[in-house]
């Protein structure tokens, strides 16, 4: 639930300049000890009427291409103009951007994410669980939300891990910061389901203690058509059933079964996690037999060995840019990927798979231009229009084209630029993310930290709370510092910041 | 690229030596054998903007190798007169020239791939280890190495990680016949993985940071008394005899501390045991936390890994991007990695890019992953800029290496141009996107 009676990220002066909306935000201030001290979430920031970018380079994504010095104009959360002196009308109190030396373009969409999943990401218990379902544990307080947005990231679809062969129904979120899960979900999108081939669901790097089959990739292609025959199986005593007539005794629900019926009837698209050019010819084979196209290869890090027969199939990869030997099954994995891929006439995008890669997704398209030589244009498409098609939203968003939400980023200089950051992050027309209020913002956060600490300190009659005896699994060995609870935070904040 | 051009000899091999004396013995004047040793030979690039990075910029520059080592860099205008007649003559009109990456703080070598254990030699078990040397398992043939080169990376310093006290790391060139071969410095630093510190309540408690730092202490405090005892009876203990060079300044002390109250643990530890002198700090960017006090200590900080979240969920979003410019400003010096991962070791330089776009000047940007690095590793005399005397390891490029867009267009390591045809993936490459179409069904 969204509870924003008291947050360290809302707002507390007025918003700079053109904003003027900022007495609406105010969550209240913070007294000592009357407040809730772990509502840190802020709340939405409110919709503008009018939004207006005006002079800058505009990466339409669309059949525009690139616009130098010209306008964007956004309207009740969606674009209505896009182009040279288009903005002419435009009200005086709407939300003007100066976009002289800026760079606009659309959202940035991560078509391979697990942040928000509140430790959700894989039912690992199970070579096939299709019933289970993401949007169901989505956490609307992941700090990862807020982080990607900052970094021009308006869209992900979220997804189960790799455990299984089939892992679960995906969902796709708008990172609208502040709205509770139900907020997040971002409706339009296709279903999804995700599959998994390879390493991870044969279980190569697991203990040997916990084996369970299938432990080939030929087990992997077994258990998906077990479960496909099953489901068709049930289809048929239910169909048979139907006939029957009332007084015969229904087959029971079978919520995984109902999920892989929609794969089957095309009404639930198949995300599969690959690697190698051997299960991604294995799994085209096996989608032509039960008649459903492949809609996405995740990863799909051999896929250029196969490209042409994944364009003949009409399936979409979503790689990664340059990842590879983690795994024996990426060690054929190159960077040049994306570039044959696109070449070779499929639809390609990169993802993240990974929260802190969500937040500079715009350099990842920096790569195709990088390996192999894809055109800026098109190589930004790879993390806007076309993840769009590959999720089904590409009539909302992917490209900055009138009618199209207004899901866009405002960048200091050309996307494409390791030197560029990200401005300001609009999704449905709201800025979400504006980097001068953030830097505004730090220090009423560091106040408000500091009366929280106050207030611990307080409660708990000393200064020297002992969060000491931590978790002996976070005192590991862990190359990164462990994950801080928030008993943490305030010790060390405590002790460590004046 | 000149394929068949052997790499020069960095030292004169047996033969070499051997050979004139051969020759001479054989009644026949050694020029003969001079014709294919290429320690001479010399190759003179001329047109692109040279980028010194001990220097500033210089436009229509040149660059002269003799064998392995820079023999001139500067403007073209001010090019040596006496070059050899028979002199290579490569022209860069609008290229760049910029020295080699050095990937500061690397598992290359080490590694090939992660999840299959028998090609991880990076972690060795126990605590004290302190006699083993990374650089005798160092795979010069390993196919990450291979893509580390062609994406820039002309040196790794070379280091395990396991247990406290790992061993010695090293230098090395991206390119060599063996780990002997490409050796740039042998004996680079002691390496410490100081103990995690999970809360700062531990911090300074001795008791509380558990039995490992009291074990560090006691291995420190052996190694000083045996350092001291004239004449130890044997058997030598080869763990604490390797501490020798670390405790009288011989050998630079590498701290590699990563979680945020492990770093200020590790500062008071090396306080306490008055080894701040030798120090360099491994670590991540919550070490930004400490500038000040790393400032007044004069710890140099290897950086290690830019492309974080912060490690604390309140903090700034950016807190790990800026972490590089907070340090500097404090006056501490740094270089910047990737974490150690070998096999993302070409994306170094964005590491570095990413602190630029939050802060940190370019040109310092730049030198945290060249210059900087050569001199906290202790190589600059041989590595890190283009410099009449270094080796001649340096990129051509279109544009400025720590932009993702730009080509590197050419790789030289000491002397000897990388030949790109030869990586695993760039073959993979050419083979599948020349991939004739599938005959249709």
């Amino acid at each position: 639930m969204n509870r924003p009676r008291v947050s360290i990220f809302s707002v507390r002066r007025a918003w700079a300049g053109a904003l003027m909306i900022a007495g609406a935000l105010c969550a209240g201030t913070l007294a000592a000890g009357s407040a809730d001290p772990v509502a840190w979430h802020a709340p939405p920031p409110p919709e503008p009427a009018v939004v207006v970018v005006r002079g800058a380079t505009i990466w339409t994504s669309g059949p525009d291409g690139q616009l130098e010095n010209a306008d964007l104009v956004v309207r009740d959360g969606r674009i209505v103009a896009v182009g040279a002196d288009v903005a002419a009308d435009a009200p005086a109190d709407a939300l003007t951007i100066d976009g002289r030396g800026k760079h606009v373009t659309a959202g940035i969409i991560d078509p391979h994410s697990h942040i928000s999943t509140a430790g959700g990401v894989n039912e690992a218990t199970n070579i096939v669980t299709a019933e289970v379902r993401i949007e169901d544990v989505i956490d609307a307080h992941d700090i990862a939300i807020y982080r990607q947005l900052a970094g021009g990231t308006t869209v992900a679809h979220i997804m189960h891990g790799s455990a299984n062969s089939i892992g679960g129904q995906t969902a796709v979120i708008k990172m609208r910061w502040g709205q509770d899960a139900r907020g997040l979900h971002f409706k339009a999108a296709n279903p999804g389901i995700k599959f998994a081939l390879g390493e991870n669901p044969k279980q190569s790097n697991w203990g040997v203690s916990q084996l369970r089959y299938p432990q080939t990739r030929a087990g992997v292609e077994g258990s998906i058509r077990d479960a496909l025959a099953a489901a068709e199986d049930l289809r048929r005593t239910r169909e048979q059933h139907a006939a029957a007539g009332r007084d015969a005794i229904p087959p029971r629900p079978d919520l995984q079964v109902d999920a892989l019926l929609e794969v089957l009837d095309g009404t639930r698209d198949v995300h599969s996690h690959s690697y190698r050019a051997d299960e991604i010819l294995m799994l085209l084979d096996v989608a032509a037999d039960h008649g459903f196209v492949v809609k996405v290869f995740q990863h799909g890090l051999d896929a250029y060995k196969v490209a042409d027969e994944l364009a003949a199939a009409g399936s979409g990869v979503s790689s990664f840019s340059d990842w590879w030997a983690y795994k024996f099954e990426v060690i054929d994995a190159i960077p040049h990927n994306g570039a044959i891929l696109h070449e070779r006439g499929v639809l390609t995008s990169f993802n993240s798979d990974d929260d802190e890669l969500g937040r500079r997704l715009n350099l990842e398209a920096a790569k195709a231009v990088r390996y192999g030589g894809v055109a800026p244009r098109e190589a930004l498409k790879f993390m806007t229009l076309n993840p769009a098609i590959q999720l089904g939203i590409d009539d909302r968003v992917g490209s900055l084209e009138p009618g199209k939400d207004a899901d866009f980023v405002v960048w200091s200089g050309d996307p494409l630029s390791t030197y560029s950051i990200c401005e300001w992050t609009f999704i449905d027309g709201r800025p979400y993310f504006s980097r001068a209020r953030d830097l505004e913002n730090r220090a009423a956060i560091a106040e408000e930290r500091a009366q929280l600490l106050a207030a611990v300190r307080a409660a708990s009659g000393s200064g020297g709370d002992d969060a000491a005896d931590g978790d002996e699994a976070e005192t590991s060995e862990a190359p990164e510092a462990p994950e801080a609870s928030d008993t943490q935070d305030a010790s060390y904040a405590a002790e460590v910041l004046p | 690229m000149n394929r068949d051009r052997p790499r020069a000899a960095r030292r004169p091999s047996t033969l070499s030596v051997l050979l004139p004396a051969i020759l001479l013995i054989a009644g026949l004047l050694p020029t003969a054998a001079a014709a294919d040793d290429h320690r001479d030979a010399v190759v003179v690039f001329t047109g692109a903007t040279l980028h010194p990075v001990d220097r500033p910029p210089i436009e229509d520059g040149a660059l002269v190798v003799r064998g392995t080592d820079i023999a001139f860099a500067g403007a073209r205008a001010d090019l040596p007169t006496d070059l050899p007649a028979d002199a290579r003559r490569i022209a860069l009109d609008g290229k760049h020239l910029y020295p080699g990456f050095i990937h500061v703080a690397s598992e290359l070598g080490l590694i090939e791939i992660n999840s299959v254990r028998g090609s991880v030699d990076t972690d060795e078990i126990g605590e004290v280890r302190s006699d083993l040397r990374a650089r005798s398992a160092y795979n010069a043939d390993s196919l990450l190495i291979s893509a580390a080169r062609v994406g820039g990376i002309v040196a790794a310093h070379v280091r395990q990680s396991g247990g406290m006290l790992p061993g010695v790391s090293t230098v090395l060139r991206t390119a060599g016949w063996n780990w002997d071969d490409a050796t740039v410095r042998a004996e680079t630093a002691m390496q410490l993985q100081f103990p995690t510190v999970s809360s700062p309540s531990n911090a300074g408690d001795e008791a509380g940071s558990s039995a490992r730092v009291m074990l560090l202490n006691e291995v420190f405090d052996a190694a000083r008394s045996t350092a001291a005892a004239d004449n130890a009876p044997p058997p030598r203990n080869r763990r604490l005899a390797a501490l020798a060079p670390v405790l009288d300044g011989r050998l630079a002390l590498h701290v590699a501390a990563y979680g945020r109250w492990t770093i200020g643990a590790a500062l008071d530890w090396l306080e306490a045991q008055a080894l701040t002198a030798n120090a360099v700090l491994i670590s991540t960017p919550a070490a930004a936390a400490y500038a000040e006090r790393l400032a007044a200590l004069g710890i140099p900080v290897i950086l290690d890994g830019v492309l974080a979240e912060p490690d604390l969920r309140d903090l700034p979003y950016d807190d790990a991007y800026t972490a590089a410019a907070r340090l500097h400003e404090a006056g501490v010096a740094i270089a910047i990695g990737n974490g150690g991962s070998a096999s993302d070791a070409r994306n170094v330089p964005f590491n570095a890019a990413m602190a630029a776009a939050f802060g940190l000047p370019k040109d310092v940007a730049l030198r945290s992953v060249t210059l900087s690095a050569a001199e906290i590793l202790g190589v600059a005399d041989r590595l890190g800029s283009l410099t009449a005397g270094k080796e001649a390891s340096f990129l051509v490029t279109d544009g400025d290496p720590l932009e993702i867009v730009t080509r590197i267009e050419q790789v030289w390591i000491a002397g000897a141009p990388v030949d790109f045809t030869t990586d695993h993936q760039l073959r993979l490459y050419e083979r599948y996107r020349n991939r004739p179409a599938p005959a249709a069904p």
